[in-house]
């Protein structure tokens, strides 16, 4: 939790407000053992500094992570070429933080914190879906095509599009 | 899965609030041939069908009945913010605003709640679409009920026209989606079968 305090994210928050706002992030429950290992890993940066531990590969990607989104450093590292599964799996996860960080603002607009984790997951979630969508075809009625490719993937109920 | 998008289809805005017309506009939110029911028709009946064109229109369209149930609830709520219970009640609204107040709540024009008997889903695809072409003729048909009602607001019969004109192009879309499902039954079907030495002998 203490590494949050020196976290510069670069996008003008405000990182010793957040630390006073960091405990109501989590789903307040008394009964739940781990909701202070959970905020505390709001913050926590891999030891090398980097997210393949390589020091030449400087990240892009933010360290920190909700635990429960599955968004590890390893999953994504820029060096790594991920698989069409692995794209998938971590569209759906950035997916799932922003609708629980949205659903979280809007009851606390004015947690920095939160706003500052909102942004950086959708830009990135952004970007992964655009890369997805030139190689495999559109997530939505919205991506531009050249040929209709809506109707090549087996729908989501269809145990398809993994 | 869904996302939203914090616009409407087609812009809403009334500028006098009009109880009356709430009291019939409100079917197409949560009558038998409203909004909901189209909805939930088409989103339900889309895991049956046998080829990607009717899923897609299933899928698709399903998907904009949601953004015109959006918009339907739009007119009921600005036809009735803001209005004193006395011309609630003139309007004939006095029953349902006992229970829901000017929240917007899923009935009927009479005042009966949505029910999931409105939609179908057979279990056979041409029964579904043939359900769904009806449908939106049942829709369309309502939405002119409804502009015949509406005449004196522009404000009104302007998105009530836009939606009608939905259910046509809907109407349009079910068709072919229909033919291309008969095509695909009618087929032959042809049986993969091991090409025997014979056979690979004689070419």
């Amino acid at each position: 939790m203490l590494e949050n305090e020196n976290r510069n994210c670069n996008c003008g928050c405000n990182s010793n407000y957040m630390m006073n706002n960091n405990s109501n992030m989590m789903v307040e429950n008394n009964d739940y053992p781990n909701t202070n290992t959970m905020s505390a890993s709001i913050g926590r940066e891999n030891e090398n500094g980097n997210c393949c531990g390589k020091p030449e590969c400087a990240p892009k990607i933010p360290m920190y992570s909700f635990e429960f989104t599955n968004i590890e450093p390893e999953d994504t590292c820029p060096e790594k070429e991920m698989t069409r599964e692995e794209m998938l799996n971590q569209i759906r996860s950035l997916d799932f933080a922003i609708v629980e960080l949205a659903e979280y603002l809007d009851t606390h607009e004015e947690d920095a914190k939160a706003l500052c984790l909102h942004k950086e997951y959708a830009t990135k979630l952004k970007e992964l879906k655009e890369k997805y969508q030139k190689v495999y075809g559109p997530l939505s009625i919205y991506f531009p095509c050249n040929k209709w490719r809506w109707l090549e993937e087996p729908w989501p109920w269809e145990r398809g599009n993994y | 899965m869904w996302t939203y998008n914090k616009v409407l289809q087609y812009p809403v805005k009334i500028k006098c609030p009009n109880p009356k017309l709430a009291k019939f506009i409100i079917s197409q939110y949560g009558g038998p041939d409203g909004e909901l029911s189209a909805s939930l028709r088409y989103l339900s009946q889309r895991f049956g069908m046998p080829d990607q064109n009717a899923k897609a229109i299933l899928n698709d369209i399903g998907t904009e009945e949601l953004a015109h149930l959006e918009m339907v609830g739009s007119i009921v709520h600005q036809l009735t913010d803001g209005v004193c219970p006395e011309e609630i009640k003139k309007a004939g609204l006095g029953d349902y605003y006992t229970d829901h107040g000017v929240d917007v709540y899923p009935v009927s024009a009479a005042g009966n709640p949505w029910t999931a008997a409105y939609i179908a889903a057979k279990g056979d695809p041409i029964a579904n679409l043939q359900e769904d072409l009806a449908a939106e003729q049942k829709a369309r048909a309502t939405y002119e009920k409804l502009i015949n009602l509406c005449k004196d607001d522009p404000d009104v019969l302007d998105p009530l026209r836009f939606l009608r004109q939905r259910e046509v192009v809907h109407f349009q879309r079910f068709g072919e989606a229909l033919r291309g499902v008969q095509d695909k039954l009618a087929e032959k079907k042809f049986y993969m079968a091991n090409c025997s030495q014979k056979m690979c002998d004689e070419n």
